[in-house]
């Protein structure tokens, strides 16, 4: 994967949450957004995904400019998960991922089943393909929201926290569906809190404060930082 | 359920005692016979007819109405949204007679619509539209911000949105409610009888003014407007308990 940003800045409420920032990382398969709260993280990946126009630069995402690509072509090409699982509440586990694939990716019917039930079984989720949102427990519910991203077998998935919302235990079992996907080599950027998890998971690490990259490189500068700042942040998030 | 079931039975046990003392009280019932009003079963069939076919169109002009009130709320042009709103507080502030009387002295006969169930319909359709816009908004407002965000980032294009996610949620929503509209409007069309349409109370009123029949009349047309709203009422129940499931 590679992404290219360049002058980066994004104002928000007459705030700079994102303040001159120029990245340029290639050949990482999964990167974590790491930082304190308020730090721009989430702001980061949602201009990455088009979800929010940055105010001024430049941003591209495996060459694409996402400026200039058009939306529906971009989110055929990308996948986002976000804090909460944002499953359709009136469809069921399946259907929340058959309806993406038949309507917008132009599978037939039966394609799409197929494709579905696949992946909900490699993701130890056939039990629950009939039930609706409500039924699903937190981390049922966002395991089912990273398969349906999943399933248009995106260039890039971003995800946004997606275990913010959720107790420890659930926290586990979304940690671990994560995990599954870098084993499948799925290229991915996740925004967490869980540095444990992003030394496991992540072989990139962008340490972010205040809308500024403070330190980025291969994941073991979450061993060695070479800022004070990471430094700090490692040792109190550790401790 | 049993309990239920108990308290049910003693309730209408209650109400039958009270029908029946009224029945046994009242000074007329020697007289009283319901099937003198059979000749006349004809008349009253095809009004009942007319009240049904009244309040079913009536029901789907003010959903498109109520529709287009919406989209007049949602306007970026601020005089629309003005259009829209004045016309919210006119409805709201006025009785439905008066505003039935209204629509036909000061607008349908200056514009020369002489087709009083027309007018009828085309009264009361304007008359519920504020109330089906509310409605609408209420059932549109209950789909976050985040159901919109993940319609967005999974590629929708706006018509599959709203046919797929948004519209199949909110006909659900505003279903049960739409029935309580449907009961409204069904008891209201008998004020329809102020410009002459011939709906079911009217067609009633004249027939035992002729025959002489008042509170065989009355007692009926309790009857037949009961018939039409109860099982409306307990369907609408019925839906929003499936709903809700």
């Amino acid at each position: 994967m590679k992404i290219v940003t360049e002058n980066l800045t994004h104002i928000y409420d007459g705030k700079e949450v994102i303040k001159d920032i120029n990245l340029s990382v290639e050949g990482a398969e999964a990167i974590a957004l790491i930082g304190p709260s308020g730090a721009g993280k989430s702001t980061l990946l949602r201009l990455l995904c088009k979800i929010e126009e940055a105010s001024v630069g430049d941003l591209y995402v495996n060459d694409v400019s996402v400026k200039d690509v058009e939306a529906k072509e971009y989110y055929k090409k990308v996948g986002f998960v976000f804090q909460s699982h944002n499953l359709f509440p009136h469809l069921s586990a399946i259907e929340n991922i058959t309806l993406v694939l038949e309507k917008v990716h132009k599978y037939s019917k039966d394609e799409a089943t197929k494709k579905a039930n696949q992946l909900l079984e490699q993701f130890g989720l056939s039990e629950h393909s009939h039930k609706r949102p409500s039924q699903l427990s937190g981390g049922q519910a966002q395991r089912v929201s990273i398969v349906r991203s999943l399933a248009i077998e995106p260039e890039v998935l971003f995800l946004d926290e997606p275990t913010s919302a959720l107790d420890p235990i659930l926290t586990r079992e979304v940690l671990r569906t994560i995990l599954e996907l870098r084993n499948q080599h799925k290229k991915f950027i996740i925004v967490t809190h869980e540095l444990g998890f992003a030394k496991k998971a992540a072989d990139y690490v962008i340490y972010m404060e205040d809308g500024v990259v403070i330190e980025e490189g291969k994941v073991d500068i979450l061993d060695h930082p070479k800022t004070n700042k990471l430094r700090q942040f490692v040792e109190y998030v550790m401790d | 359920m049993i309990k239920r079931t108990v308290h049910f039975s003693f309730a209408l046990a209650l109400y039958g005692l009270l029908i029946f003392f009224i029945a046994h009280s009242y000074p007329g019932k020697e007289n009283f016979d319901l099937l003198r009003l059979f000749p006349a079963r004809n008349e009253i069939f095809q009004s009942w007819l007319l009240t049904l076919y009244i309040s079913l169109s009536s029901l789907v002009y003010s959903m498109i109405m109520g529709f287009v009130l919406y989209l007049s709320s949602k306007s970026s042009l601020l005089f629309i949204q003005y259009v829209g709103r004045i016309f919210d507080e006119v409805v709201f502030g006025s009785p439905l007679i008066v505003f039935i009387i209204a629509m036909y002295y000061f607008v349908a006969i200056p514009m020369g619509i002489s087709n009083r169930l027309n007018v009828g319909i085309l009264a009361f359709s304007l008359y519920m539209a504020p109330y089906m816009k509310t409605l609408l908004d209420g059932a549109m407002k209950s789909i976050d911000d985040a159901q919109y965000q993940a319609m967005k980032v999974l590629g929708f294009s706006k018509g599959q949105s709203y046919r797929y996610i948004i519209l199949p949620q909110v006909i659900k929503l505003i279903f049960p409610p739409l029935i309580g509209h449907l009961t409204f409007i069904i008891k209201g069309s008998s004020l329809l009888s102020v410009i002459g349409v011939r709906e079911l109370y009217f067609q009633i009123d004249r027939i035992q003014a002729n025959l002489l029949l008042y509170v065989e009349g009355y007692l009926l047309m309790f009857i037949t407007y009961l018939l039409m709203t109860i099982p409306l009422v307990a369907m609408s129940r019925w839906i929003e308990r499936k709903l809700s499931l």
